[in-house]
C-alpha cells in the first residue's frame, strides 16, 4: 500500500515536472534549474 | 540575526534539507533510477515553492480582506506565465515574498479605486494593448535556469500567449454584457495581467532584480 501511494505520488510530481518544463516557466514560483533529463522538451 | 534572515536563509536551507530528506525517503522505499530522481527533484522543487508562493500570498490576502482580489490576480498571472514566462527572484523564498508583496499591494489598489465604467475599460484596454504590445517584443522571456532556445517552442509560447491576453480581455467584456454591471475582479485581474507582461519587459527584469536585492539587504541586516 505504502509503495502504492509513493509511485501514484511519484507520478503526480513528474506531471508537474514535465508541465512545467513545457511551460515558459514555473508559473507563480520559484524557477528552478531544470534538469538535463527535461531539457529536450 | 532579523526575523527575515530567519526566514529566508534558514527557512531556505530547511527547504533544500526538506526536499532531500523526501527524495532519500522515496529511494529508500521505491525503485528510482537517475533520471526519475533528477525529474522528481524538480517536481518537488516546483510543488513546494508553488504550494509556499499561494500559501504565504493567499494568507496575507485574507488578513487584508482581498483574497478574492489575490486569488483571480494568481490564477490570471499562473495561466500567463506559464506561456509568456518572466523574471524571477534568485531563491524560493524571495519569489514568494515579493509575490505576496507585489500581488498583495495590486490587489488592495484594485479594492481601493472607485467601481466606474471609465475607471475599469480605461484600465482594462490599456493593460491589454500594453500587454498585446509586451508580448509582441518579448514573450516568451525565459530564465538562465530555464532557458528557452527552439524556434518552434518560442512561437507556440508566444502565440499562445496572445490568446490568453485576448481571452481575458473577451472574458472582461462578455462578463459586462451578459451580466450588465461592473466587478472589482475586472480591475484585480487587469493588475494580474499587467504584472505579468510587465515582469516580460527589460525594465520589468531590472525591477524584479532591484526586489530581489532588496529582500536580500533585508535578510542580512
Amino acid at each position: 500500500m505504502k509503495a502504492k501511494l509513493l509511485k501514484i505520488s511519484i507520478a503526480v510530481f513528474t506531471f508537474l515536472a514535465f508541465t512545467s518544463a513545457v511551460s515558459a516557466c514555473s508559473t507563480v514560483s520559484y524557477q528552478p534549474e531544470l534538469p538535463e533529463q527535461l531539457k529536450e522538451m | 540575526m532579523g526575523v527575515m534572515s530567519y526566514l529566508g536563509e534558514k527557512g531556505e536551507l530547511k527547504m533544500g534539507n526538506y526536499i532531500e530528506k523526501i527524495l532519500s525517503f522515496y529511494q529508500h522505499n521505491v525503485e528510482i533510477d537517475k533520471d526519475q530522481d533528477a525529474i522528481l527533484r524538480y517536481g518537488l522543487y516546483i510543488f513546494i515553492s508553488g504550494m509556499m508562493s499561494y500559501a504565504m500570498t493567499l494568507i496575507v490576502g485574507y488578513i487584508l480582506g482581498i483574497l478574492g482580489n489575490v486569488f483571480m490576480m494568481m490564477v490570471i498571472v499562473s495561466i500567463l506565465r506559464s506561456a509568456s514566462g518572466g523574471a524571477h527572484c534568485e531563491s524560493m523564498f524571495n519569489c514568494a515574498l515579493f509575490g505576496t508583496v507585489v500581488t498583495n499591494g495590486l490587489g488592495w489598489i484594485a479594492q481601493e479605486l472607485p467601481l466606474t465604467g471609465k475607471v475599469v475599460f480605461s484600465i482594462c484596454s490599456i493593460v491589454f494593448l500594453f500587454g498585446i504590445w509586451a508580448i509582441g517584443k518579448y514573450a516568451p522571456a525565459d530564465t538562465p535556469q530555464k532557458p528557452i532556445t527552439s524556434t518552434e517552442k518560442k512561437y507556440k509560447l508566444k502565440r499562445k500567449s496572445f490568446i490568453y491576453i485576448v481571452l481575458w480581455y473577451m472574458g472582461v467584456g462578455m462578463y459586462f454584457v451578459i451580466f450588465q454591471r461592473l466587478h472589482v475582479f475586472m480591475i484585480a485581474t487587469a493588475f494580474g495581467v499587467f504584472t505579468q507582461c510587465f515582469s516580460i519587459t527589460q525594465l520589468g527584469y531590472k525591477i524584479w532584480a532591484g526586489g530581489d536585492y532588496l529582500i536580500e539587504k533585508l535578510r542580512f541586516h
